[in-house]
C-alpha cells in the first residue's frame, strides 16, 4: 500500500457495475487514494451497496443521467468537501489501473498543469485486447475531436483524468452521456486549461466490452459534437 | 355535404386552437399566442373560402393552393420538431441539476445523522 493521498478525491461514475466496482474501489484505496467517491447513476443492481462495502463514499442518482452527469455530481460533491486539491476520474469497469492515477497526480503537481489526461496510445501507454473495430473508431474519434476542439491529444475518449480545483470549479459538464468526453476537450480549449497527457494501460475484458458504450454510439457522439459546434455551446 | 365538413373543421380548429391558447400561460409566449391566433384565423378563412389558398399560391408563384398549404405545414412541422428538441434539452438539464442536488443533499444528511449518532454514543 502506497502513502495515503488525502488531497485527492477519486470519482467513479457507475451504472450497474456491481460486478467490478468493488474491485475498482479497492484498487484505488490500495494505490493510496483514501477518498473514493462512487456516483451510482440510478443502477438497478447492487452497485451502491458493493461500493459502500468496499470503502467508497456513495452518492446515488434517483434517475440515471449518464456518465457525464454522474461525473459532474462527483465533482460538485468533492468541491463541497473543502480541503480537496485534486480531482480524479476513473471508469468503474476495471479497464483502468488506479496506479496510473498516482503517476498522473505527480505529473500534475510537478508541471503545475490544470489537467492531465490518460492516454493509451502515446508512447509508454498500452492497450490490451482492444477489438479492431473499436480501435479504428477510437482513432477516428481522436482525429475528429482534435479537429473540432483545436486540442492535440493522442487519446480523447479515455475516462482516466486528474485535474485541479480551477478545472473542477469551472468545467461544469453539461452533456449527460458519454459525449462529455468531447465536451471536456472543448472546455480545455475554450477555458485555456494547461493540459498534458500521461501514458496509461487500458485492458478490455469480456466484462468491459459487454458493458462499454456500443460502437454505434460513436455515431451519436459525432453528431452531438457537430451539433454543439453549430449551436456554439 | 361540403358545408357539414366545413363546420366540423372549423369547430375542430377553434376548439384545439382555443385550448392551446388558453393553456399557455407564460408571458414569454405572447408572440406564440399572436401567431396561433393568426393561424386559426387563416385556417377558418381557408376552410370557408378554399379559393383563398389559390390566390395566395399564385401570389407566391405556386401552381395550387394545396401546395401552399403543404409547404406551410412542412415549415410548421420543422419548427415544432426543433423547438421541442431544444425544450427537451433544457428540461433534461434541469432534471440533471435536480437529481444532482438530491444526491448530494442525501449524502450530507446521512453524514450529519451519523455524526450525531456517534456523538450520542460518546455521551452515553
Amino acid at each position: 500500500m502506497g502513502k495515503a493521498i488525502s488531497d485527492t478525491v477519486v470519482i467513479i461514475p457507475a451504472y450497474n457495475e456491481a460486478g467490478m466496482v468493488g474491485e475498482m474501489v479497492r484498487d484505488c484505496l490500495a494505490a493510496g487514494f483514501s477518498r473514493v467517491v462512487v456516483v451510482d447513476d440510478g443502477s438497478d443492481d447492487e452497485t451502491a451497496r458493493v461500493a459502500a462495502g468496499s470503502g467508497a463514499t456513495v452518492l446515488t442518482h434517483a434517475l440515471g443521467l449518464g456518465a457525464g452527469g454522474a461525473t459532474q455530481t462527483g465533482i460538485e460533491y468533492a468541491l463541497g468537501l473543502g480541503d480537496v486539491k485534486y480531482f480524479a476520474t476513473i471508469d468503474a469497469d476495471r479497464q483502468h489501473r488506479a496506479g496510473d492515477l498516482v503517476g498522473m497526480r505527480v505529473q500534475l503537481v510537478k508541471n503545475g498543469d490544470d489537467i492531465v489526461i490518460g492516454s493509451r496510445f502515446m508512447e509508454g501507454g498500452e492497450v490490451e485486447n482492444i477489438p479492431a473495430l473499436k480501435k479504428a473508431l477510437l482513432r477516428a474519434a481522436i482525429w475528429f475531436s482534435n479537429a473540432t476542439s483545436g486540442t492535440k491529444f493522442t487519446d480523447t475518449h479515455n475516462g482516466i483524468r486528474i485535474f485541479n480545483r480551477r478545472v473542477a470549479e469551472t468545467i461544469d459538464i453539461e452533456e449527460s452521456g458519454y459525449q462529455f468526453c468531447s465536451e471536456i476537450l472543448d472546455k480545455i480549449a475554450r477555458n485555456n486549461y494547461v493540459y498534458s497527457e500521461h501514458p496509461v494501460r487500458v485492458t478490455y475484458t469480456e466484462y468491459s466490452k459487454a458493458k462499454g458504450q456500443s460502437i454505434l454510439n460513436a455515431v451519436n457522439i459525432g453528431f452531438d459534437v457537430l451539433g454543439r459546434k453549430i449551436i456554439g455551446k | 355535404m361540403r358545408i357539414v365538413l366545413q363546420v366540423v373543421l372549423i369547430v375542430a380548429v377553434v376548439a384545439m386552437g382555443g385550448y392551446f391558447l388558453a393553456n399557455n400561460h407564460s408571458r414569454a409566449q405572447a408572440w406564440k399566442k399572436i401567431a396561433g391566433s393568426l393561424f386559426i384565423a387563416c385556417a377558418i378563412f381557408a376552410i370557408m373560402f378554399p379559393s383563398i389558398a389559390d390566390v395566395g399560391a399564385s401570389f407566391l408563384g405556386l401552381a395550387r393552393g394545396t401546395d401552399l398549404i403543404l409547404y406551410g405545414l412542412i415549415l410548421v412541422m420543422i419548427y415544432l420538431v426543433f423547438s421541442r428538441s431544444f425544450a427537451q434539452k433544457r428540461e433534461q438539464e434541469r432534471i440533471a441539476k435536480l437529481v444532482r442536488k438530491v444526491a448530494i443533499l442525501e449524502k450530507k444528511m446521512e453524514e450529519t445523522t451519523s455524526v450525531k449518532k456517534s456523538n450520542k454514543h460518546k455521551k452515553s
